[in-house]
């Protein structure tokens, strides 16, 4: 796996992991996520549209890096997962935990809010 | 530059390639000689020991032994030679003498016009050190290249006798050019052991005289102590009154006994290596000819299926195995452990194999046959100071009983399939070797469809882990109960596959033999077992295997639906990782189980000696959006996705994955 950044002043940074997620890369995931909430991001954008498989290590990694934002008062949103992702995070029910877009655009415009 | 200097850069180079299979290249004043042997690019330290005209010494650069020699200070010519070889066998020493000498020709050309008689005389002994170095590529037998040595010798100085006296394993050994024997060898030896140089016979003389060795009377004698291949050593010069010998000769005689010393030490290797070749060839045979004594198959009796597998802990082993088919079609099996390993135990193996099928076989009674065994090989075995344990079993078809005798063997495992357990039958009777008229008596035992017999070595239980953890009983009662039903031969690999994930990467320590008889139809089911080390790597070969085998199943006469396959292997995937995570620790261990892929569903069996596994009760209640925990995901999926996923902790230990998915239903949404 490998991750893509697209950091944009004024407009949420895009965090694009491409390939597998699962129990040997996740903590990549994890760490890239929370340095972010350090640097202050308010709003990231995870787009699994490149991301193949996730496993339970994967979804831990979202969590962590979800709350990590919040504790800073920011935000996460997924956008363009594939049917095995949207059915792993269906299953441990964290569909109702992370907005999901099925574009990077309607991620931007609809904005993350705080529920 | 003079021709004369290129021929010898050729023969140096020649005597140098033909030594140490290296190459060398000679410099004058740092130019190269054209006619040398090679023109190669060096290595950083070997062009820095070029420029510097840095003492001698072996280097270790590009994988190879490098020298490089200073010019002589005593003779001018600034000569240098760069050689290389892939093993150091004393060769600086070799190289120094060829280097002043080199520089004492240089020398002498540049001052005297023409061929003076110091000129030929020092050409003589290069071209005698190069005739040398040829004799050590020429004999493989160190007798024959000291008296190729001793003849050389005396030819290029021209003395009455060259005495060279060589300590053997077995005695001194000497040799002269003149082919007379040598009175009391050990004498000259021990007259000059100690001494750094050659002695002249004054030195020698009171030594010689004491001892009663006629060399004392020799007209002239010089002799300089050798370094042989089982102790000290002498080479000596033998002259008439009238010829005395001079501070050439010694210089001549230190070098030559140098060569001499480096011969021996290459004739030694080089005849110790053609021993182990010759005894690695002697031990490919042995193995073939082991192998070949094997069954080549195993008999096929109705409703009952064997498979065996040895593996020998060296080339060859001690332990062994044999099948005949008897006459009502039954089979009989016999397995052996020789005690000892290696080639001694082999040997009695193909015995253990002659005396089974001729003398053995035809009995119906497998306590008459280690009877019969026994009686027959007695004295072979009591000459050899061994003994033999060895199991024979006899299966009818469709017998509701099998009968078993063992001398002295670990014991017989019976799997009861429709109970799923194990039991272990103990030995009957002494070993074979130990007592002449020994009585085995056979044991009946029942048998029905499910059950599985199992005969097998001590190499097998007694296989040591990295914490000196024993393999035992359990670890082969662990992988057959895991891997049942599967077919006999994956069971075997099964255990195979089990032995070495324990042993991790120890090295076999004892030989390896396991036979493995089913009876009853072979499930309808298709059954895939695997052991593998509690590792991430092993894991993603256990998904594969299992997305391959699903994959190409049908279920309900459908291809397997990729969501199908896919949704599977995730639950597979946490529970395996949940197993080296929490089983282990992440401190490794074994994982085995199966894979059973029916009609309508797909089913794993996974088992761990881990701790046990105790979630807790969080994991069971629904995610709460607000505040979601950062983990305990895996179980949920595995959970979710999976129409069954049980644990049980098992009294024996171990823990109980039992995961199944039925083909109808997506999960998906």
């Amino acid at each position: 796996m490998r991750i893509d950044l697209d950091r944009q002043k004024g407009s949420p940074s895009v965090v694009r992991p491409v390939g597998s997620v699962d129990v040997d890369t996740a903590s990549m995931l994890r760490d890239t996520l929370r340095q972010m909430a350090e640097e202050g991001a308010e709003s990231v954008i995870v787009d699994l549209g490149e991301v193949e498989f996730i496993d339970s290590s994967g979804l831990s990694a979202l969590v962590s890096g979800l709350k990590a934002l919040r504790s800073k008062g920011g935000m996460l949103s997924l956008t363009r997962p594939h049917p095995q992702a949207l059915t792993a995070l269906r299953l441990t029910m964290l569909d109702r935990v992370f907005p999901i877009f099925p574009t990077i655009e309607e991620a931007v415009k609809q904005g993350p809010s705080l529920p | 530059m003079e021709r004369w200097l290129g021929d010898s850069a050729h023969l140096l180079g020649e005597a140098w390639a033909g030594l140490t299979a290296g190459a060398l290249a000679i410099y004058v004043e740092g130019a190269l000689v054209p006619g040398g042997a090679t023109r190669p690019s060096y290595p950083p330290p070997v062009r820095r020991a070029l420029e510097d005209h840095s003492p001698l010494e072996a280097l270790r650069a590009s994988r190879r032994i490098w020298w490089v020699t200073a010019p002589d200070p005593a003779a001018g010519g600034g000569v240098q030679i760069v050689a290389w070889a892939a093993e150091d066998r004393g060769w600086g020493t070799l190289l120094r003498t060829w280097s002043v000498m080199l520089s004492h020709l240089v020398d002498v050309s540049s001052t005297a016009a023409g061929l003076t008689s110091e000129l030929i005389n020092a050409w003589d002994r290069l071209t005698f050190l190069y005739d040398l170095a040829k004799i050590a590529g020429q004999h493989s037998d160190l007798g024959e290249t000291l008296e190729a040595v001793v003849r050389l010798l005396a030819r290029v100085v021209s003395v009455q006798d060259v005495v060279l006296v060589v300590a053997r394993p077995d005695g001194f050994a000497s040799f002269t050019s003149t082919g007379k024997e040598v009175p009391l060898p050990e004498v000259l030896v021990e007259s000059v052991t100690g001494a750094k140089r050659p002695l002249a016979l004054e030195e020698v003389r009171p030594a010689l005289e004491r001892a009663g060795s006629p060399l004392a009377w020799s007209g002239d004698l010089l002799v300089t102590p050798l370094q042989g291949p089982g102790g000290p050593g002498a080479l000596a010069l033998v002259n008439p009154p009238t010829d005395r010998f001079d501070a050439h000769d010694v210089q001549l005689l230190a070098s030559v006994a140098e060569q001499v010393n480096a011969l021996i030490d290459a004739a030694e290797t080089r005849a110790e290596r053609e021993k182990n070749q010759r005894l690695e060839h002697e031990l490919e045979i042995a193995a073939h000819l082991q192998s070949r004594l094997l069954p080549l198959r195993l008999p096929e009796v109705p409703n009952m299926k064997a498979a065996a597998f040895l593996r020998p802990a060296r080339r060859v082993g001690g332990d062994f195995y044999d099948a005949v088919t008897s006459e009502t079609g039954g089979m009989l099996l016999l397995l052996a452990d020789v005690a000892g390993k290696g080639m001694p135990a082999a040997l009695l193996t193909a015995l253990v194999h002659a005396v089974f099928i001729s003398e053995a076989a035809d009995r119906t009674d497998p306590g008459d046959v280690l009877q019969v065994m026994n009686r027959r090989m007695f004295p072979d075995l009591d000459r050899a100071e061994t003994f033999i344990t060895a199991v024979v079993l006899r299966l009818e078809p469709h017998a509701s009983t099998f009968a078993y005798a063992s001398a002295g063997h670990v014991d017989v495992a019976v799997w009861r399939g429709a109970e799923e357990r194990i039991e272990f039958l103990p030995a009957s009777g002494l070993p074979l070797g130990v007592e002449p008229e020994a009585v085995f008596r056979a044991r009946s035992v029942p048998l029905q469809a499910g059950d599985e017999v199992i005969l097998y070595s001590d190499g097998v239980t007694e296989a040591e882990g990295p914490n000196g953890a024993l393999f035992g009983s359990e670890g082969l009662s662990a992988i057959i109960s895991a891997t049942f039903p599967a077919s006999a031969a994956e069971q075997i690999q099964a255990i195979v596959d089990g032995l070495d994930v324990h042993r991790a990467d120890r090295p076999l320590r004892d030989d390896v033999a396991l036979l493995l008889v089913k009876v009853g139809d072979e499930s309808g089911d298709s059954v895939h077992p695997f052991v593998l080390p509690a590792r991430r790597a092993s894991v993603v070969d256990l998904l594969e295997r299992a997305r391959q085998a699903i994959g190409g199943h049908s279920f309900g006469g459908k291809p397997a639906e990729p969501y199908f396959v896919d949704e599977f292997v995730l639950a597979l995937s946490e529970i395996v990782t949940n197993q080296i995570q929490h089983a282990y620790l992440g401190q490794g261990g074994r994982i085995e189980g199966r894979l059973t892929i029916s009609s309508d569903q797909v089913g794993a069996d996974l088992f761990d000696h881990g701790v046990l596994f105790d979630p807790p009760d969080s994991d069971r209640l629904p995610v709460d959006p607000a505040n979601p925990p950062e983990r305990g995901y895996g179980l949920r999926l595995a959970r979710a996705l999976l129409d069954e996923c049980g644990y049980t902790r098992i009294g024996d230990g171990r823990n109980h994955w039992r995961l199944v998915k039925r083909a109808k239903g997506a999960t998906t949404l």
